[in-house]
């Protein structure tokens, strides 16, 4: 009788461990196909900005930041924020809120008559949309969560920008409101 | 005396070890067995796509070969370019009884409406072969560009009434895009989500570009970003020509979408199918949009 609880003892002590480690495989085979889509991303930190054009915030404005060095992803993403009516911009890479990744970058300002219009023109006329011609290079650092701010003086902001544009735009007013 | 019982008892059965060993190997083979299948699933149906591009490819070809050009984008005085080459695809029958004297949407081509061949369905669409609910035409799950993405400095393959020549493609045809994927048009899908209100998306772009016969059936490839709420039921904010983000982002004006995972299939000009990843950066969705930009096109 005595042997045959210890053979028990004995069976008991070995199923634990294998039936954790058959759970614990399975877990792992089943979550193997999942994940790892994000892969390729650059590691954001949350980072805001300010900015006022001729004394003014420029709500709806955007503020893209090109990377002078090289590209942080394979996408070759440029992060960007959109300018609420405080003049407050928070940058996004990959999602709304994510910030941007560490580094230099020429800054562009464009300010679209109307976002949700394709092909809506710049009321800015393209003054500020070249990374080259940037006046403004940046750099995140470190637990940087705020920009240094950028005021932009004598900036021509066009009443009717639709007029100006040198080639008529192709979408023939899609309805978005 | 004693040890013979306690032998045959031991053999009477499975013991518990050799029950849990039995069913933790089951367990591992279908745990590997189960995404395995989806996944071969979906290859089979990205295949069957990638077959209807190179078909529509090989029509443009022929297309080509009858009229010395492609197809227009645009139905000023002739149809469409889904339903010009219908005769290049096997569909001479159906060609025949669309009648070019009048508009897509006028008497007896509305008869069309439901007939839409099956090489415009991607089998990944869930809604494939569904109709708009605004005038029950059947949308294709292909578009050609009516407009470069560099749009004021270059030219794409089917833009406006012009019927292009495969001489005017002088970035080389397989570095241009002829037709590629904007499916599930019946519906507005955002990043994967069917329908999340309407608020943003006015159907009477639906209404005259989306179906399989209309006057437009072609899109455009710029970077959008459209934000939903919490819920996910409705759009907080549209911002066109911003951001990162051109493929799989919306099914909207026929831009790239696919319910292919990481990206889209797209047709090029010399009739090979590639397959475009999410992760394409704008500046060779650019060069892959024009015919005329001269860009030095890298591996994607």
């Amino acid at each position: 009788m005595v042997a045959r609880f210890a053979t028990v003892a004995r069976r008991r002590r070995v199923a634990g461990p294998l039936m954790r480690c058959s759970g614990l495989s399975l877990a792992c085979l089943l979550l193997a196909g999942c994940g790892g889509d994000d892969a390729w991303h650059a590691e954001t930190q949350p980072v805001q900005g300010k900015i006022t054009i001729n004394g003014q915030p420029p709500a709806g404005a955007v503020v893209t930041l090109y990377p002078t060095g090289a590209e942080f992803d394979v996408r070759e993403s440029k992060p960007w924020g959109v300018v609420g009516p405080d003049g407050i911009y928070q940058l996004r890479t990959y999602e709304k809120g994510d910030g941007a990744p560490r580094g230099e970058y020429d800054v562009t300002i464009v300010w679209r008559e109307n976002p949700s219009i394709p092909g809506s023109p710049d009321m800015l006329s393209g003054a500020y949309d070249e990374p080259t011609e940037s006046q403004w290079s940046v750099t995140i650092e470190e637990d940087q969560t705020e920009l240094p701010p950028i005021e932009v003086t004598g900036a021509k902001v066009a009443e009717n920008p639709r007029r100006q544009m040198q080639r008529p735009s192709p979408f023939e007013e899609p309805e978005v409101q | 005396m004693l040890r013979f019982p306690a032998a045959a008892a031991a053999r009477r059965g499975f013991t518990l070890v050799e029950l849990l060993v039995v069913i933790a190997i089951i367990g591992m083979l279908v745990g590997l067995l189960l995404p395995a299948v989806q996944q071969a699933r979906e290859a089979a149906r990205r295949i069957q796509c990638t077959n209807n591009l190179k078909q529509i490819g090989l029509a443009m070809h022929n297309y080509h070969d009858v009229y010395t050009s492609f197809p227009s984008s645009r139905t000023a005085d002739t149809a469409v370019w889904s339903v010009s080459i219908l005769p290049q695809l096997e569909g001479g029958n159906l060609a025949e009884l669309y009648d070019y004297d009048l508009d897509w949407n006028e008497g007896t081509n509305l008869d069309l409406k439901t007939l839409m061949p099956a090489s415009y369905e991607c089998p990944s669409n869930p809604s494939g072969g569904d109709v708009l609910s605004v005038n029950g035409f059947q949308t294709t799950d292909y578009a050609v560009l009516r407009n470069a993405t560099a749009w004021d400095q270059h030219e794409s393959l089917f833009q406006g009434n012009d019927f292009r020549r495969m001489r005017d493609i002088t970035d080389g045809t397989s570095h241009t895009c002829m037709v590629y994927e904007s499916a599930g048009r019946s519906d507005w899908y955002v990043n994967g989500r069917q329908n999340p209100g309407r608020s943003g998306y006015n159907h009477t772009y639906g209404t005259e570009k989306d179906p399989w016969t209309s006057s437009q059936n072609a899109g455009w490839m710029f970077a959008c970003e459209v934000d939903l709420n919490a819920a996910g039921d409705d759009m907080t904010a549209v911002y066109w020509s911003t951001g990162n983000r051109v493929i799989n982002v919306s099914n909207w004006f026929g831009a790239p979408y696919s319910f292919h995972p990481g990206g889209i299939q797209m047709g090029m000009a010399d009739g090979s199918v590639r397959f475009v990843s999410e992760t394409v950066s704008m500046d060779t969705i650019k060069a892959l949009t024009s015919i005329n930009g001269g860009e030095v096109l890298g591996a994607f």
